[in-house]
């Protein structure tokens, strides 16, 4: 049972880790993304549904650094963790209301599910992967445009086809 | 409680910190200032941008403040704990605050704030609590209240008081 739940709080961990990184980033710098070394597989893959999977950590870490400037502060909550735990793989969904705001007072609003794949290592487990479903998003400003000029799909038309 | 195991001494204590973090949640929203009190180390610093000083000071000024919102909620998500040493550990815990009051003209508003407590923790006679806690705004945001759903005197309502729910449960 103490191991289960030492996997539990160790993937939780990563996870968390993670949402921060994205966030400070945004409120820090760029820089602080090599962090994510810590918490994903150098080949993790990345689907936020935006036309895309990103391939490597260092590929996704490039990709995040150049959208950053354009995502206003971000504040990730994630919550309603669900574990699928098998030897020295698991699987995990999570809930995320996601927040993006701007010096002129722009607003974007997000609900999302994440399920991400992670595999044990040596010293603790790593995240290897990302797929993003966009639940609702809330866009008054049309910020998600300029954020994300080279979206090729639309949030919800991936969360259609994923599902 | 404590393990022979290090991994599963440093889970009860982190168990042990985000615990102090709800209840100290559990006490602003329904205002119980002895549990807000408890969340803290004598000599503790709270530094929550409208208010700096100490602990206790800071309970003073919050049940003042506070009750300008006839109902509150503070969910709190994501928490990190970096632990420093044996008994000192630094906690970063997200969240976001709901308060439903009167606005200036006297309308129904929601004031929503997203926010991080970036707390220093320590174990002093074996309990963790508040050495000093930083409350860092991320964003605020003021709504008017729209329609709500017309609930009647069969819902059970959270109340401020010894009189809610939780207490009754037998709730500390």
């Amino acid at each position: 049972m103490s191991e289960m739940l030492l996997d539990r709080a160790q993937i939780t961990d990563a996870i968390h880790r993670y949402g921060d990184l994205l966030d400070r980033c945004t409120y820090e710098g760029t820089e602080v993304l090599a962090g994510l070394h810590d918490v994903m597989t150098p080949d993790a893959t990345v689907d936020y549904g935006i036309g895309t999977v990103h391939q490597g950590a260092q590929t996704w870490i490039d990709v995040f650094a150049e959208m950053a400037p354009r995502l206003g502060r971000v504040h990730h909550n994630y919550t309603n963790f669900l574990y699928d735990i098998d030897g020295d793989r698991a699987g995990v969904t999570y809930h995320a209301l996601a927040r993006h705001t701007w010096e002129n007072g722009d607003v974007y609003a997000a609900g999302a599910v994440f399920e991400v794949g992670l595999r044990r290592v040596a010293d603790g487990w790593r995240i290897a992967s990302i797929v993003l479903h966009v639940r609702y998003s809330d866009d008054p400003a049309e910020r998600l445009p300029r954020m994300l000029p080279g979206l090729t799909d639309s949030f919800i038309e991936h969360e259609r086809a994923a599902t | 409680m404590s393990s022979a195991d290090p991994r599963v001494a440093a889970l009860l204590d982190r168990e042990e910190i985000k615990e102090v973090i709800y209840r100290w949640c559990r006490g602003v929203d329904r205002l119980d200032w002895d549990l807000v009190r408890s969340c803290y180390h004598d000599g503790a610093v709270e530094d929550h941008g409208v208010f700096n000083g100490s602990a206790e000071e800071f309970i003073a000024f919050g049940r003042e403040f506070i009750v300008r919102w006839p109902h509150t909620m503070h969910a709190v998500m994501n928490v990190l704990v970096d632990f420093e040493a044996d008994d000192a550990a630094v906690a970063e815990s997200y969240g976001v605050g709901f308060h439903r009051g009167p606005d200036d003209s006297g309308a129904e508003a929601d004031v929503v704030v997203g926010f991080r407590y970036v707390d220093r923790f320590e174990r002093r006679g074996g309990a963790w609590k508040i050495a000093h806690r930083r409350m860092v705004f991320e964003w605020t945001r003021q709504d008017p209240v729209g329609e709500s759903w017309p609930m009647g005197d069969e819902y059970l309502m959270g109340r401020r008081d010894r009189a809610d729910a939780l207490y009754e449960a037998g709730g500390r």
